[in-house]
């Protein structure tokens, strides 16, 4: 596929080889020429100066014939023009953005932006995960965020600890999915079997059921 | 939001017709061209945050405007402020400054008025020689 990206630097410049590495067609545009200099030294002759907010420079990159116009800049608001001018101007299929700010992720979800990365969101997920602490993990968005699958490890002194799973009464909609036991093995469960200490629990719920699952799960006695 | 030479002389003339106004500027030092006047006696309110946030929108009383106008020299923020504006905060008449003409031909197309500075220089440029010619 034919890919044009806007903004080559610390996010468009490692997403560009991996495209080609997946022999996709890639063009890229970003403002700097010295962040171009360094592309065309590491991929050839496959960036160009030019302006993410700009028409003309778009349609210079291709992005009339583009499968897909990722914008990666650093700017959210230069990522949101670049994907809104491709679509209405050259029918774009795909706008991904990236959006540095978990509100502007919102907002580019609400214009239609097709993929919106939420750069600060995936950090914090990371984070999480990062953190063996850290006892909610978002694992994934499931139906355009509604849903999610978390895992949630249960503390040793949980309220539910020594519950079977039918005398917990989990959040509307939550549902679930696999209990991992402390020593990394996965557990058959059906409704009389028994939570045990740290016990990690994988489950798929409503997104706005998520903190109210979390509370249940990891009250303390 | 934007109190550059735009958005502090609209802001002056705006509170001439009596209206109310408040400010969004995220630099403190860059609100020289505000009347000092109107400011002081609060008039005019100024808040400093970066504007084209919702938690700025808020504070600046989002919820209660009329009209939000966003003239800071940089289209792509105008636009997305204009954006945040009309659709989370639903406010009835939203205003972009650009200067770009592809990119006003956008915003128009999602329902944001647009003012572009340079064609209006240019244009009003124009009428001038044109009348000079005569």
């Amino acid at each position: 596929m034919y890919l044009v990206i806007v903004g080559g630097g610390k996010v468009g410049n490692p997403l560009a080889s991996s495209l080609i590495n997946e022999g996709h067609e890639v063009f890229i545009l970003d403002n700097n020429p010295d962040t171009v200099i360094e592309l065309q030294r590491e991929l050839g002759m496959i960036a160009t100066i030019g302006d993410a907010t700009s028409l003309q420079a778009l349609k210079d990159a291709g992005a009339s014939r583009a499968g897909a116009l990722i914008a990666a800049t650093d700017s959210d608001e230069d990522n949101l023009v670049a994907c809104q001018l491709a679509r209405t101007n050259f029918d774009t299929p795909r706008t991904i953005a990236v959006a540095h700010s978990p509100e502007n992720a919102k907002l580019f979800d609400l214009v239609g932006i097709d993929i919106v990365v939420s750069a600060t969101d995936l950090v914090l997920a990371n984070l999480a995960t990062a953190l063996p602490a850290h006892p909610l993990i978002r694992l994934m968005p499931i139906s355009d965020g509604t849903q999610e699958l978390v895992a949630i490890k249960l503390p040793a002194a949980g309220n539910v600890i020594g519950l079977t799973i039918s005398e917990i009464t989990l959040p509307y909609g939550t549902k679930i999915v696999l209990i991992i036991t402390s020593m990394g093995h996965q557990k058959s469960y059906n409704s009389d079997t028994i939570i045990e200490s740290e016990d990690e629990i994988i489950a798929l719920t409503p997104a706005n059921s998520t903190a109210e699952l979390w509370e249940l799960l990891t009250e303390l006695r | 939001m934007g109190a550059g030479s735009i958005g502090s002389s609209l802001s002056r003339k705006l509170s001439d017709l009596g209206h109310q106004i408040t400010v969004i500027e995220k630099n403190p030092k860059a609100v020289s061209l505000l009347p000092r006047g109107r400011v002081d006696s609060g008039a005019i309110n100024v808040i400093h945050l970066d504007g084209s946030t919702g938690p700025a929108m808020i504070e600046a009383g989002i919820v209660d405007a009329d009209v939000f106008i966003a003239a800071t020299g940089k289209d792509s923020l105008n636009g997305l402020a204009a954006q945040r504006a009309m659709i989370t905060f639903n406010v009835e008449k939203v205003v972009a400054l650009v200067s770009d003409e592809a990119v006003r031909t956008l915003y128009e197309s999602l329902g944001i008025y647009t003012i572009n500075k340079t064609t209006l220089v240019s244009t009003e440029l124009t009428k001038m020689l044109s009348k000079d010619e005569i």
